[in-house]
C-alpha cells in the first residue's frame, strides 16, 4: 500500500511542480526599472567613493606639498634671523633655554653672559648680546604640547646641537630674544591652538606688550555624520565646530550651547635629551579636569542633494589643551555621499579664528603683560603669532534608535601645520622675528566616542540635545611631547529650523 | 537564435536586449514557482521581479556547472523564502500526526483544474505553504528546510503534515465524489 503522504505529495507536484504562467507584460517593465535604478545608485556609490577619495587625497597632497614646498625657503629665512640673533652654539649648551606651555608662556633665563653675532632686528639692542634662540619643542597643530622650562630653577639644559638643526628638527614656533647679562625676564606670547610663542627681553630691554593678537587660519576637511552633524570635530585643531550644515535640506539655521567636562589624562611622551630634563620636571599636570563650553549659531544651504554650503560664528573657551577662548567663523563647503549603511560626509572648510588670552587673567599676570622698557622707552606694541593648519578629519557616526537614539563615533584626523609666523610690532612697524612654517608638523588624532541624539520635532524645528562620552584614543605628532588623551563628558543642546 | 553563452555575456555585461532575452526564457516557469509561494498574483509578481533582479545583478556568478533553470529557481525560491521571512515568523504549531486518509491521487478521474489547485496551495497559511512547497515540491529535506527558514526540524515536519491535512481536505471537498471511489481500503 502506498503512502498516503507521499501520494498527496506527488499529486501536488505532478500538477504544480513544472507548472508555467506568463507573467503581466509591466513585470518585465518593472525588472527593467529596478535594474536602471540599482545601476545608477551604483554608479552614484562609487562617484561618490571616488570624489571622497580624490578628495582626501587632494587634501594630503595640498598640505604635504605646501609643508614640503615652502620647507626650505622658510627655513632658509628662520636661520637668517636665528643667525642674527644667536650666539655660537656652545653658549646654547649654557643655561640658556627656553620652552612655552599650552598657555602661550614662554620664559627665558639667561645667567651668563651671551656674545651673539647680532642683534634680533626689532628686539635687541645693538649693545646688548643675545643668546641663541630659544627652543621648544612644537606642539602639534592640535596643539597637545604642554611644557615648562625648569630654566627657572636654574637647571641647565645641555646640547651640542646646534639650534638652527634643533629648529629644523622640531619646527618650533618658540623664538626667545634675550639680552643682557644676568637677566631673566619672561614674555609670554599666544599660541595658536598650542603654539607656543615668545619674545623675551633681558632686563636691559624691557619692553612692553600692549597687544597680542593671535590670528588663526585652519584649512579643514571636514566630517560629517548622516543625522546633519555636519561639522564635528571635537578632537582636531580647530575648536569643537558643531552643525554648520544640514546636508539634505534647503536651507537650515541652527543654535547651540555645547558644555563638556574632561580629563584631561596627559602624558609626557619619551622626548629627545635636549628636551626631556626639561619638560621631565616641568611638565604641570595638576590641572587634570578642566570645563568648558562652546556655543554658536550657524547657517547651511543645500543647493543640490549632497551637497551644501556654510557659515557660522562659534565661540568657545579653552577645551583640554589650550587655555584660551576662541571666536571662530567657519565658512565651508562640502559633500555629503551615502554609502549604505555607513555615510561618510566630508567637507571643505576654512576656519579662522581670533584667541582670547584669558590664561594671562588667571595667573595674576598682567592681561597686556606689558613690560616696560627701562632702556630707552621704546615699547614693543603688539606681538602676533598666525598659524594655518590642514586638518582632514574622518568620522564615522551611526546612530540606532528613535528618538532616543544611541550614537556610536569614531574619527581620525590627520592635520599638518602649514605656516606659523612671530610677528612684533616696534615703534608702528612690524617685523618678523622668526617664521617655522612648512617645518612638517603633522598630527594624528582619533576619537571614540558613545552616546545619546535626542530630537524633538516641531514641524520645521527640532530641539536635540546629545549627551556624549568621547575618548582620545590617538594623540600622536611628531613634534608633540605631552600625549592627552582626553575623556570627555559633554553634550550639545540646540534648537534647528529649516526651511 | 543567440545560445546561452552569448545571453550569458550579455547579461553580465549588462546588456538589457539579453537581460530581456533571458527573462522571456524562464519568466513563464519562474512566475510559476512564485504563484506557488505567493497568496495571490500581485504577490507573485512582485517575488518574480524582485528575483530576476537579483539574477542579473549575481549572472556574473553562474559558473555553467549546473543548470542555468535550476540556478535561477533557486534565486526566484530564495527571493520567495526572504519574503516569508520578513512578513511571517514560524511559530511551532504542535506534535507532528499522519494523514489518516489514504487516497490514491493519481487515480482521480476526471479533470483536474490546475489553477485550482494552485488555489488551493495559494490559500494555505503561510507556514505551511513554504513548508509543503519546499518539501512535496522543491524536495528539501526537513533539515534544510529547517536551516532556511530557522526553524526546527520538528517545526518544519508540523508545519508539513498541517498542510498535508489542509489540502487533502480541500481536495476532497473539490472532487469529492471521484476521491470517494478511488480510496484504498
Amino acid at each position: 500500500m502506498s503512502d498516503p503522504n507521499e501520494n498527496i505529495d506527488k499529486f501536488f507536484r505532478d500538477n504544480l511542480g513544472n507548472y508555467s504562467q506568463e507573467p503581466p507584460a509591466y513585470v518585465w517593465d518593472q525588472v527593467g526599472s529596478a535594474l536602471d535604478k540599482k545601476d545608477r545608485r551604483r554608479r552614484r556609490k562609487f562617484f561618490w567613493i571616488f570624489s571622497s577619495v580624490i578628495m582626501i587625497g587632494m587634501a594630503f597632497g595640498v598640505g604635504y606639498y605646501i609643508s614640503d614646498s615652502q620647507a626650505d625657503r622658510k627655513i632658509a629665512d628662520l636661520e637668517k634671523t636665528i643667525r642674527r640673533m644667536m650666539v655660537p652654539s656652545s653658549v646654547i649648551s649654557s643655561p640658556s633655554a627656553e620652552t612655552g606651555d599650552e598657555n602661550g608662556t614662554a620664559t627665558s633665563h639667561t645667567q651668563e653672559n651671551s656674545t651673539a653675532p647680532g642683534h634680533t632686528g626689532s628686539l635687541s639692542k645693538p649693545k646688548t648680546e643675545n643668546t641663541g634662540p630659544a627652543l621648544s619643542k612644537q606642539s602639534s597643530s592640535t596643539g597637545n604640547n604642554r611644557s615648562n622650562q625648569n630654566n627657572s630653577q636654574g637647571k641647565k639644559i645641555s646640547s651640542s646641537s646646534n639650534p638652527v638643526d634643533i629648529f629644523r628638527k622640531n619646527g618650533g614656533s618658540v623664538i626667545s630674544l634675550t639680552d643682557g647679562d644676568d637677566t631673566e625676564s619672561t614674555g609670554r606670547g599666544h599660541g595658536g591652538d598650542n603654539k607656543p610663542s615668545a619674545v623675551t627681553a633681558g632686563e636691559n630691554q624691557r619692553i612692553t606688550y600692549e597687544n597680542v593678537d593671535v590670528q588663526s587660519y585652519s584649512f579643514t576637511l571636514l566630517s560629517a555624520t548622516r543625522d546633519l552633524n555636519l561639522l564635528r570635530t571635537p578632537y582636531t585643531a580647530v575648536a569643537p565646530v558643531r552643525n554648520m550644515m544640514q546636508p539634505f535640506r534647503r536651507f537650515t539655521i541652527e543654535a547651540w550651547f555645547g558644555p563638556q567636562y574632561v580629563h584631561r589624562n596627559a602624558t609626557l611622551r619619551d622626548t629627545s635629551d635636549l628636551y626631556q630634563p626639561a619638560f621631565g620636571m616641568n611638565v604641570d599636570f595638576d590641572e587634570k579636569y578642566r570645563f568648558s563650553y562652546n556655543t554658536g549659531l550657524a547657517f547651511g544651504f543645500s543647493p543640490v542633494r549632497n551637497f551644501s554650503i556654510f557659515a557660522g560664528i562659534q565661540y568657545s573657551t579653552m577645551n583640554f589643551m589650550t587655555t584660551r577662548d576662541m571666536l571662530n567663523i567657519p565658512v565651508g563647503a562640502g559633500i555629503a555621499p551615502e554609502i549604505e549603511q555607513l555615510p561618510v560626509y566630508t567637507s571643505m572648510g576654512k576656519v579662522s579664528g581670533l584667541q582670547f588670552n584669558t590664561d594671562f587673567q588667571n595667573n595674576g599676570e598682567s592681561p597686556e603683560f606689558s613690560q616696560e622698557d627701562t632702556q630707552n622707552g621704546d615699547t614693543l606694541q603688539a606681538m602676533t603669532q598666525h598659524f594655518a593648519t590642514i586638518d582632514i578629519p574622518v568620522t564615522f557616526r551611526y546612530r540606532v534608535g528613535g528618538r532616543f537614539g544611541v550614537t556610536f563615533q569614531a574619527g581620525l584626523s590627520p592635520s599638518f601645520l602649514v605656516a606659523n609666523d612671530v610677528i612684533v610690532m616696534r615703534g608702528g612697524v612690524s617685523n618678523a622675528v622668526g617664521r617655522t612654517e612648512g617645518i612638517k608638523t603633522v598630527t594624528l588624532n582619533g576619537i571614540l566616542a558613545v552616546g545619546l541624539d535626542y530630537q524633538v520635532v516641531r514641524g520645521r524645528l527640532s530641539l536635540f540635545a546629545d549627551p556624549q562620552v568621547r575618548y582620545g584614543f590617538i594623540n600622536w605628532s611628531n613634534n608633540a611631547d605631552v600625549s592627552f588623551h582626553p575623556l570627555f563628558f559633554s553634550g550639545n543642546v540646540g534648537l534647528r529650523a529649516w526651511f | 537564435m543567440e545560445n546561452q553563452d552569448e545571453i550569458l555575456k550579455g547579461c553580465v555585461n549588462g546588456k538589457r536586449q539579453a537581460q530581456n532575452t533571458l527573462y522571456r526564457q524562464f519568466a513563464a516557469k519562474m512566475y510559476g514557482v512564485c504563484l506557488r509561494y505567493a497568496k495571490d498574483s500581485t504577490d507573485a509578481e512582485d517575488i518574480l521581479q524582485d528575483g530576476f533582479v537579483k539574477v542579473f545583478q549575481h549572472i556574473g556568478s553562474f559558473k555553467n556547472e549546473g543548470s542555468l533553470e535550476g540556478w535561477i529557481r533557486r534565486i526566484i525560491v530564495n527571493t520567495a523564502l526572504e519574503k516569508f521571512r520578513k512578513k511571517n515568523p514560524l511559530y511551532p504549531v504542535g506534535e507532528i500526526y499522519e494523514v489518516a486518509k489514504n487516497l490514491k491521487y493519481d487515480d482521480i478521474d476526471g479533470h483536474i483544474a490546475v489553477q485550482e489547485l494552485m488555489g488551493l496551495v495559494q490559500k494555505l497559511p503561510p507556514g505551511y505553504k513554504v513548508v509543503f512547497n519546499l518539501y512535496a515540491i522543491e524536495g528539501y529535506s526537513h533539515k534544510e528546510i529547517s536551516e532556511q527558514l530557522g526553524i526546527s526540524e520538528g517545526t518544519s515536519k508540523s508545519q508539513l503534515a498541517r498542510a498535508r491535512a489542509t489540502l487533502q481536505e480541500e481536495v476532497v471537498k473539490l472532487y469529492g465524489e471521484n476521491i470517494k471511489k478511488k480510496i484504498v481500503s
